[in-house]
């Protein structure tokens, strides 16, 4: 594991000094900046634990703060996925399959920071995308209907990424069986990924 | 020092109109002494003369029957005998004019007019029907030829003609040409053209606007749908002011409306029956059977309308549940460990939406540590 990075050492000992280095108990809808009513807490909690059905592996987390005097929301959302200990996440889902929104609410920012086990199926585009889907909500401060939003085009971009990597799992198999080969495996479906499927036409 | 100020001062007090007033009542006590001296002073000074307590206004005010200003911090006392002068002056009477009062029978076109709508189907030079009838040339040879126009482009895409008669704003049809008379015997001058619809416009009065449409279409469309059609275009003719205008937009209403019309009549079949069949000038419908069969029709349409919406409803809640209970599973992905951090490496994108007027791709918060974070 790397433990820095080679260019500017940068490791999650720089955010540990700015946010804490020891893990914290949230529920994957927080709102510490209190902005969601009762009715909308509810809603919100609905399409998450609906968001945790269709994707047995994953789970989204929604954090609303107010981060002026931080520097970076990013920085926030990279720690709290590292240090967050998730209540109401079973076991079996761990924070590498973990979505996390966050969003601060005084200085007018919003992030998406996912888990290892999403790295080759999100992009940093496809979050881009979510986050642009939500923008005329955030822009009015409607919180809830920004979060769906997200949640929405998020939804859609995995399960889209699902079929194709179930899609590409059964070309592989069926190549292995019909060359033979003994090799491949989680290694090889992420090249595949990575390529994508024109080029295991190719 | 304080000496000298005094004596300074002391001129100063003696010489003053405020002592010399302080002074009035103490000297009213005797009123004779002193008097032209002081006169004399104020008239040096060059002020008014101040008023002088006679003897018995002073006696007066020790008795409490004179109250010093009391005329004028007293209530205003109104003279109830006192008028005032109307300050504004009437203003004239309304000079506008009033409307012309004509005769309601000089309103009335005779027979002999009449008679020109309908003597026959007037044609223009290239043999085309004309389906708009101005014998009395209210509009202008412009505004005529555009209507005609457009009265014949409609006929060549629709199947439904629009046969216009034109009236003045104000003047009443002979009862023996009331529309459904005319319409049953003088649409038989537009029988080759397929089903007619027969327009009273009276310009200027878009909402006096009659409209009856051939038997073959009445059977099939309902009579409230052709008093929606009519309102609508009635609608639309009150957005202009202009009357030719008016009756521009009237009209092209009125082809949108039948355009949906000759639609439900495709969808009726009945086309294709009539199609082949006598002409359908005659066409008696007796009530009973047309109103049983628009209820059966009507009836019908509703029950396919219904099903087909029900199954459609059916089908979304059906796929959005399968959607809903639809799991989706991922590869496990042996994906490197950077930065010491133990469960997500942190690349995400970041929006800001402070501006409203920038695109998200504008606000797009990128940091420079981010990329090398990536490229790592």
């Amino acid at each position: 594991m790397a433990r820095e990075c080679p260019h500017c050492a940068f490791s999650i000992r720089d955010v540990d000094r700015v946010f804490g280095q020891d893990d914290v108990r949230l529920r994957t809808l927080t709102d510490a900046a209190g902005v969601l009513r009762r009715k909308e807490r509810i809603a919100l909690r609905g399409r998450l634990d609906q968001f945790q059905q269709n994707f047995p592996q994953l789970f989204f987390g929604i954090y609303f703060g107010s981060f002026r005097e931080t520097p970076s929301l990013r920085q926030f959302g990279f720690w709290l996925l590292n240090r967050g200990a998730f209540e109401d996440v079973d076991v079996s889902r761990p924070n590498e399959g973990g979505i996390l929104l966050s969003v601060d609410v005084g200085g007018k920012s919003a992030g998406i920071t996912s888990g290892y086990a999403l790295g080759p199926f999100l992009s940093e585009d496809a979050t881009f995308g979510a986050l642009s889907g939500a923008h005329p909500y955030f822009l009015e401060g409607q919180w809830l209907r920004a979060s769906e939003s997200v949640l929405s085009r998020v939804t859609k971009v995995l399960a889209k990424q699902s079929r194709r990597a179930e899609r590409e799992a059964n070309e592989l198999r069926a190549h292995r069986e019909n060359t033979g080969s003994s090799d491949g495996g989680l290694r090889g479906l992420r090249e595949h990924h990575k390529g994508g499927r024109k080029k295991s036409e190719a | 020092m304080r000496l000298g100020f005094c004596l300074f001062l002391f001129p100063l007090v003696v010489q003053s109109p405020l002592g010399a007033q302080s002074a009035g009542p103490f000297d009213g006590t005797n009123p004779d002494s002193g008097q032209p001296g002081a006169s004399r002073e104020k008239l040096s000074s060059g002020l008014p003369e101040l008023p002088v307590w006679s003897p018995s206004d002073y006696e007066g005010v020790k008795k409490g029957e004179i109250v010093a200003g009391e005329n004028f911090f007293g209530q205003a006392t109104v003279d109830p005998e006192a008028t005032i002068e109307p300050s504004v002056v009437d203003l004239p009477e309304d000079v506008e004019p009033q409307p012309e009062r004509l005769d309601p029978n000089e309103l009335v076109l005779s027979s002999e007019q009449m008679a020109g709508y309908f003597h026959s189907a007037p044609e223009d030079p290239l043999g085309e029907v004309v389906f708009l009838k101005d014998p009395q040339d209210l509009l202008s040879q412009q505004e005529f030829r555009d209507c005609a126009s457009f009265l014949s482009y409609h006929s060549k895409e629709s199947e439904i003609n629009i046969v216009l008669y034109l009236f003045d704003e104000r003047q009443e049809i002979p009862e023996e040409y009331n529309i459904e008379k005319v319409h049953q015997l003088y649409g038989g001058l537009f029988k080759d053209s397929g089903p007619v619809v027969s327009v009273y416009f009276h310009l200027g009065a878009p909402n006096r606007a009659q409209l009856m449409m051939s038997s073959e279409i009445r059977a099939v469309i309902p009579q409230d749908e052709q008093e929606r059609a009519l309102r609508a275009a009635i609608v639309e003719a009150f957005e202009k002011t202009d009357e030719a205008l008016q009756l521009d937009s009237f009209l092209g209403e009125l082809s949108t409306r039948l355009y949906w019309i000759e639609r439900e009549l495709e969808i009726a079949g009945l086309q294709e029956k009539t199609a082949g069949v006598q002409p359908v000038e005659d066409f008696e419908v007796p009530e009973g059977s047309l109103e049983a069969d628009n209820l059966w029709g009507a009836a019908r349409a509703g029950l396919i309308l219904l099903v087909g919406l029900g199954g459609l409803v059916v089908g979304v809640f059906a796929w959005r549940w399968s959607l809903r209970q639809r799991k989706y599973h991922f590869p496990e992905v042996d994906d490197e460990r950077v930065f010491g951090a133990p469960h997500a490496a942190g690349a995400g994108a970041v929006v800001t939406f402070v501006d409203p007027h920038l695109p998200p791709s504008r606000q797009r918060h990128q940091e420079a540590e981010l990329e090398r974070w990536s490229d790592s």
